[in-house]
């Protein structure tokens, strides 16, 4: 609604998140440097990295909790820090905990006159983000004698209460089960529907690759990598399971064999693959299958902390 | 901040702080009644002696309930604060758009509630019983629980402080010490003017300076005497006995009371303000 007036408005929409080479240091050791990055609205947004990369350095920038050593940054239009900001963002931190001597829905109902909810509508709220996040039959117990991961599945709640317009994540699945990592990849994907923007610290690369549109790559508290999710993935490279063609013929053609009837093709261009099978054929060739070589991102993790 | 006021109150209650409160001061009363009326029955002094028997008895108390209140307020506002800021319960909280600020003056309002209403409410029981069982009854009680009340606010101000910073048992280590030790130097101070030793009269108005918890406590203590034992007293040479206050102290130091705990409250809110979350 809003999000869709601004961008009908003229030009780019105004990102969500824009950060300037944001920096912070802890003494002479620094957690993060120079981050320049611009998260647009509505996207799901993946902050990959190994640990120690500086991943919650950020997002805890980006909620004002850590002063930035430098660097400046916008989020959802004001500038770091600024409390007006936090009123319309969700944030499950990577350590959650919760009032132990609350139950969880007055937990939730704390947060909600906190993020200035009107008092009538809080109760409702908490009901509703209990449901969304499976707690639905547990709201009046307290949390002190919650599981991990049912303390988790709260402070999930705590950040999707009142629909922010962004929801920052930092390991949301850190403590859940098989279930529950699916319901969460749920969640982003509704929140995706609705138009939300979201912001996942993750190192878990399946549910970056499951849930995410667009990605950086963080390391030594460096961007090593960032950009769309099926261009970083890209890969060059087919595989055709082809009979009656020499080894000569397929060397010509910039292959090699790799099994009896296997060739690959590590340098082929997505685009040439047509022009391959039809030389292929011509040569007398017959084809049982062609596969497109697609990294996975594990892979391509790997590979960009290997040249780092 | 009335939120964050209410959560901590609220916590107080469900962590049984205030129902552990509630019977410290029926255990309190009950022995002071009962110390009254045992001396009462086997004393047999009378006149100004008695008033004197009575008084010292009751500051006795008084002193040992203020140590007493000034362990709870400082143990209260410590583990409130750190436990939340080292938790990590305060980094949700304060990802809502609250102030740093409001936040640490919503514990501060909701603490003081807790530890000032179990500070009138045991004290005013203390007072109660003694003239109901000893029918000694000071001459000013409401001046001198607002005073020791004061004491114990002023003792959770500090220890919130510090508490933005370090931790809940390094906080109420260092509050409690900086209690006794100007306590000590009350007592010096007290003891410089006796004896007209300059040295010590200054530095226990350092002491005072500091942390006028002990100045507080004095001013309380002569509301609690009766008039006319103060100027049976007087000229007796018994200045320098931390039982019996000789005069009432300056208004000032009721002014700097005040003024430190403003100063010692925005300390805290620097602290809190600064710290990496
Ligand atoms: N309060 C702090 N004091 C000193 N150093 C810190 C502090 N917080 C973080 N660091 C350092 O900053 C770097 C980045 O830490 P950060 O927590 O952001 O990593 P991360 O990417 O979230 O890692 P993980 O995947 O383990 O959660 C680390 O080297 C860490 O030692
Ligand atoms: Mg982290």
């Amino acid at each position: 609604m809003a999000q869709s007036q601004e961008a009908a408005a003229g030009g780019t929409p105004p990102a969500a998140i824009r950060t300037e080479l944001l920096e912070r240091r802890y003494g002479r050791h620094v957690a993060l440097r120079g981050l320049s990055l611009a998260v647009p609205r509505g996207s799901v947004f993946g902050f990959l990295g190994p640990n120690g990369a500086g991943k919650t350095t950020a997002v805890k920038l980006l909620l004002g909790l850590v002063r930035p050593t430098g660097g400046e940054g916008m989020v959802l239009g004001l500038p770091l820090g600024e409390p007006a900001a936090r009123r319309r963002i969700g944030y499950l931190p990577e350590l959650f905990r919760y009032q132990e001597w609350l139950s969880g829905r007055e937990v939730l109902e704390a947060h909600a006159a906190l993020a200035g909810m009107q008092r009538g509508r809080r109760r409702a709220a908490a009901e509703e983000a209990l449901a969304t996040v499976g707690l639905s039959g547990e709201g009046l117990r307290r949390v002190g004698a919650y599981s991990k991961g049912m303390q988790q599945r709260l402070g999930l709640a705590v950040a999707l209460l009142g629909d922010p317009e962004l929801v920052v994540l930092d390991e949301p699945t850190s403590a859940l089960d098989p279930v529950g990592r699916h319901d969460v990849r749920t969640i982003i994907q509704d929140l995706r529907a609705k138009g939300t923007t979201v912001f996942l610290n993750s190192h878990l690369l399946t549910e970056i690759e499951a849930v995410c549109d667009e990605v950086a790559v963080l390391d030594h508290g460096r961007v090593i990598a960032q950009g769309g999710l099926g261009s970083l993935l890209q890969a060059k490279g087919v595989d055709v399971e082809v009979e009656g063609v020499s080894q000569e013929e397929i060397g010509r053609l910039g292959g090699t064999w790799s099994a009896p009837r296997n060739a690959s093709f590590p340098e082929l261009a997505e685009g040439d693959v047509p022009e391959l099978v039809a030389r292929l054929v011509a040569l007398g060739g017959r084809i049982h299958g062609v596969t497109r070589r697609r990294a996975s991102l594990e892979q391509r993790f790997l590979d960009w902390l290997e040249v780092r | 901040m009335l939120e964050i006021c209410r959560l901590t109150v609220v916590e107080s209650l469900r962590r049984r702080l205030t129902l552990a409160l509630f019977a410290a001061t029926l255990l309190l009363v009950g022995l002071t009644g009962w110390a009254f009326s045992e001396i009462g029955r086997l004393s047999s002094l009378q006149g100004v002696e008695r008033l004197m028997q009575f008084s010292v008895l009751l500051l006795f108390l008084m002193l040992l309930f203020t140590g007493m209140l000034a362990l709870t307020a400082v143990f209260t506002a410590a583990a409130a604060v750190a436990g939340e800021l080292e938790s990590g319960v305060a980094a949700a909280i304060l990802a809502r758009p609250l102030r740093r600020g409001a936040y640490l003056f919503g514990k501060w309002l909701g603490l003081a509630a807790v530890v000032g209403g179990f500070a009138l409410l045991a004290g005013a029981g203390e007072l109660l019983i003694v003239s109901r069982v000893a029918a000694f009854a000071p001459p000013q009680p409401v001046a001198a629980l607002a005073l020791i009340t004061a004491q114990a606010l002023l003792m959770m101000t500090l220890s919130l402080a510090l508490a933005t910073r370090l931790s809940a048992v390094t906080s109420a280590i260092i509050s409690t010490v900086a209690f006794f030790l100007v306590w000590m130097l009350g007592t010096v101070d007290l003891m410089g003017v006796a004896l007209n030793y300059p040295t010590l009269m200054t530095v226990g108005e350092i002491g005072k300076i500091l942390l006028p918890t002990n100045a507080l406590w004095q001013a309380a203590e002569y509301y609690l005497e009766p008039g006319s034992l103060v100027a049976a007293t007087q000229g007796l040479g018994l200045g320098g006995n931390p039982f019996l206050a000789i005069g009432p102290q300056p208004p000032a130091v009721l002014i700097w009371a005040g003024v430190w705990a403003g100063i010692v409250l925005a300390l805290g809110i620097w602290g809190v303000v600064r710290r990496q979350i």
